[in-house]
């Protein structure tokens, strides 16, 4: 027999344990390279016509957390597994092995067992995020987003993964190098005192007329252990509790933005006579789908490559506003709504020269939106005064045009008078739909709405997924932490056995024991996720209410169901362990 | 000649009533082939002295010197060489590890010194019928009772016929009996093989059998007594009843 084959059976002897090293790692790469897969996807978070940028600023967040996830508990998962072999070599170190045989032993295992998990990651995260991907597009029904096979995941979750695995394992490697083997001997046994907290715990069980004292003994055991999992799975529960407060609250913003982005439900727009449609036409297409027009409107303005000019007794009448520009000036216009949760530049322009020389100054600026969005227009509004814009109308260069605005009866019903009307300038346009639809295409709230409603969809499914992982990944961790101790657990359960606990109060030590380990960070995290979502959401979007209200349910959600499921939890414990 | 000698040996420890000295300023010889008791009232650090020997505890201070190395100038490399080659260790809670087998504990002094299979199957041979678990050797270490135990770790201890036995309690758990059978088998290795054995003990018996029994009080050794003394055992009895 030589030392390979003891080691072998050391190996199957600690198989679970093994097992467990490997899972825990499995499960943060999994979690880490799923993110990693949709934020370096550029679809994802570039493409703003498909995904809302919203959305895409949203996966930071959680890509960060998931990072910083891997980096804490890839480590804290390699102790655990050293742990539990630490008398094991106090005993070979009596026996006269070295330690640099142990510590490279204990090396290869780990890296060999890493290795594994990092490849099994891999391919299950590909799969998933595969699924992520096939269900946004089978599922949600948004064309543009297709999962193709990239390796930039591939390069950070390993970059990232290697180099913690590495630190991790070099640094506690070399953990059997310096304890005195009589303190390794002791490991398993070392008692630990109590802190602070659970003393008060105590304090306070024992105030409401019951001892706890056998049942606060299975708690304090691996005290280091357990606090860094509480803190961990805090966590994780705080941001599956923001996540869903932030969900809520930028879902509801979707609409309040379509509603306040489209205040007139259709909108188009002429430009030197493209585009153009007869008054009495529009009137006869929107009678024949059976909606009424209640106002029909029209503005004039000119454009260039980055302005869009208007008179300025044109808006003040039309739109009451009470702006003064002389000639000679004008005025910065931003037409948007600051709480709309999008960062928008407001840096106003200070000074033009039109094509005719004419110099203008800036008197200021004023955010406000006054119609709906259209490609037609240019991306900055500047309001003249009524001489220099009619001047300016008359050169040339500039193009000029109208805008049509219309109010209708029911503007829900609208939609196959906006598809006819469509069809109808794109025919006297003569150009392609695809054109049509770049340059002339027609606004409306419908369609502003239909845009919320997916954004909206979208939005849910990708919290969801994330959530999801989040949730399951911190139940991961106390279970495992669970299943660690159930040996110890197990002896002392034995014991008391023989002291004559019954078997009905074990199952109510377990129960306790398992309340203690699944609640608490739920309840902590409830209190710091409702902070959070209301200072993020209170600075972005006035939602908070809505946000702490959704993120309340969904806590209050989470704790019930552990809470109920603890019996059932302790009942698998308790056959596991008699 | 002295194997083991050690001086101004001091070991604490800091608990919640204040600092425990546990050893102070401890002297100690063993020569050759001697078999030395120490016995002494439970919690007296009787096995912290003993970890401290053999350099599996390291001690605040103090000078401990084994054949003709000092202790703390060893690196860790040698020291583990050392033990392999020269040391026998029962451990007061024996120390088995339940990932393995009966045999393959009691062989694994061998296997981490690398002899081969045929050396291995006659030392095993040896060792077993001598502690009597010729039986046991494919059971677990689940599987057998605190008495089985014991002698498993005494054959673990003597397989690879170390010049030192450093043994806490090595009769703890055994009845009148095997304590006789482990006494004799102690006996015959240290005449065969001369080697010098330092033993932990609460039983009377396992003390009259050594050469020497020092008693071990509050921080100090505090009697000795000599087999060469007249009423030797008398005098043991007396010391172990304090
Ligand atoms: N890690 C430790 N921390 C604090 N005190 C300790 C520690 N280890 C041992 N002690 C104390 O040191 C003293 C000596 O312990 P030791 O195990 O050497 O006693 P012993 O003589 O072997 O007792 P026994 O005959 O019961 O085995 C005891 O009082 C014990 O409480
Ligand atoms: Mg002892």
């Amino acid at each position: 027999m030589t030392f390979s084959d003891i080691s072998k059976k050391m190996i199957h002897f600690h198989f679970s344990k093994y097992k467990l090293f490997f899972l825990c790692n499995l499960f943060v790469t999994v979690l880490f390279f799923c993110y990693a897969s949709i934020f370096t996807n550029h679809d994802f978070m570039d493409n703003y016509f498909v995904v809302d940028s919203m959305i895409s600023s949203n996966i930071i967040l959680p890509s960060i957390l998931s990072a910083l996830f891997l980096v804490l508990f890839l480590p804290f998962s390699y102790a655990v597994f050293l742990s539990a072999r630490k008398r094991e070599y106090g005993v070979l170190f009596c026996l006269g092995m070295r330690r640099k045989e142990a510590v490279r032993n204990l090396m290869l295992d780990g890296l060999i067992v890493s290795g594994f998990a990092l490849i099994a990651a891999l391919a299950i995260g590909t799969v998933l995020s595969a699924l992520f991907y096939g269900f946004i597009r089978y599922g949600l029904g948004i064309e543009g987003l297709k999962w193709r096979f990239d390796i930039a995941p591939y390069q950070i979750t390993v970059l990232l993964y290697g180099v913690t695995t590495l630190a991790t394992i070099l640094l506690q490697g070399t953990c059997m190098y310096f304890p005195q083997i009589a303190q390794l001997l002791k490991t398993p046994f070392q008692a630990e005192k109590k802190g602070k907290i659970l003393c008060y715990l105590e304090r306070v069980s024992a105030w409401f007329g019951k001892s706890k004292k056998i049942e606060f003994s299975f708690l304090v055991r691996h005290k280091r252990n357990w606090s860094i999992r509480y803190v961990m799975s805090i966590f994780m529960l705080t941001a599956v509790i923001v996540l869903v407060g932030l969900c809520a609250g930028i879902n509801q913003s979707f609409y309040c933005d379509a509603e306040r982005y489209a205040p007139y439900d259709v909108l188009y727009t002429d430009v030197f006579d493209v585009n153009y449609i007869k008054e009495q036409e529009v009137r006869e297409l929107a009678n024949s789908n059976h909606v009424k027009i209640t106002e029909y409107s029209q503005l004039g303005f000119a454009r260039d490559q980055t302005f869009n000019y208007f008179p300025v007794s044109l808006i003040n009448e039309k739109f009451g506003c009470e702006y003064h520009v002389n000639q000679g000036q004008f005025l910065n216009l931003f037409p948007y709504d600051l709480l709309d949760g999008y960062s928008h530049d407001l840096t106003p322009v200070s000074h033009i020269t039109l094509e005719n020389d004419l110099e203008l100054e800036s008197i200021g600026s004023d955010i406000r939106i006054l119609f709906n969005q259209n490609p037609t227009f240019a991306d900055r509004y500047l309001i003249l005064n009524d001489t220099d814009f009619k001047q300016l109308a008359k050169e040339s260069t500039y193009w000029s045009g109208r805008i049509y605005l219309l109010q209708l009866d029911e503007w829900k019903k609208s939609a196959d008078f906006l598809k006819d009307l469509q069809l109808r300038l794109q025919e006297n346009n003569n150009v392609s739909e695809q054109d049509q639809q770049i340059y002339y295409a027609v606004s409306s709230k419908l369609e502003k709405f239909r845009k919320a409603h997916t954004s909206s969809r979208f939005l849910i499914f990708v919290m969801s997924y994330m959530i999801g992982l989040f949730c399951f990944t911190q139940w991961v961790l106390v279970h495992f932490g669970i299943l660690a101790e159930t040996d110890e657990i197990k002896r002392s359960i034995h014991s008391l056995r023989l002291l004559g606990v019954t078997r009905g109060e074990v199952f109510s030590y377990l129960r306790f024991k398992n309340k203690f380990r699944f609640l608490p960070q739920i309840a902590v995290s409830f209190l710091t996720a409702q902070i959070l979502i209301w200072i993020l959401l209170h600075k972005l979007y006035h939602l908070e209410i809505l946000g702490c209200i959704a993120g309340a349910g969904v806590g209050a959600f989470i704790f019930c169901l552990t809470a109920l499921s603890i019996k059932r939890y302790s009942q698998k414990e308790f056959d596991r362990i008699t | 000649m002295y194997v083991l000698k050690a001086e101004g040996l001091c070991k604490s420890y800091q608990t919640s009533e204040g600092i425990l000295n546990v050893l102070d300023h401890v002297c100690f010889q063993m020569k050759q082939g001697e078999k030395v008791a120490v016995v002494g009232p439970s919690g007296s650090g009787k096995t912290t002295f003993l970890h401290a020997l053999c350099g599996i505890d390291k001690p605040d201070s103090g000078m401990i010197q084994i054949k003709d190395n000092i202790l703390s100038e060893m690196s860790d490399d040698e020291l583990s060489l050392f033990r392999r080659k020269h040391f026998g260790m029962i451990f007061q809670d024996f120390q088995l590890l339940e990932s393995l087998n009966i045999r393959e504990n009691i062989l694994l002094p061998l296997i981490l010194d690398g002899r081969d299979e045929g050396e291995q199957k006659r030392c095993l041979q040896q060792v077993a019928s001598a502690v009597g678990i010729e039986k046991l050797l494919d059971k677990g270490i689940t599987e057998i009772s605190g008495g089985q135990k014991q002698r498993v770790a005494i054959a673990r201890a003597f397989i690879h016929q170390p010049e030192i036995i450093f043994a806490d309690e090595p009769t703890g758990n055994l009845d009148c009996k095997s304590t006789t059978d482990v006494i004799n088998c102690m006996t015959k290795m240290s005449e065969n093989f001369h080697t010098s054995e330092l033993i932990v003990t609460h039983d009377l018996y396992v003390a009259s059998f050594c050469d020497r029994v020092l008693l071990l009080e509050n921080g100090n050794f505090t009697g000795e007594i000599c087999r060469e003394e007249k009423n030797f055992a008398k005098k043991v009895m007396t010391l172990m009843s304090v």
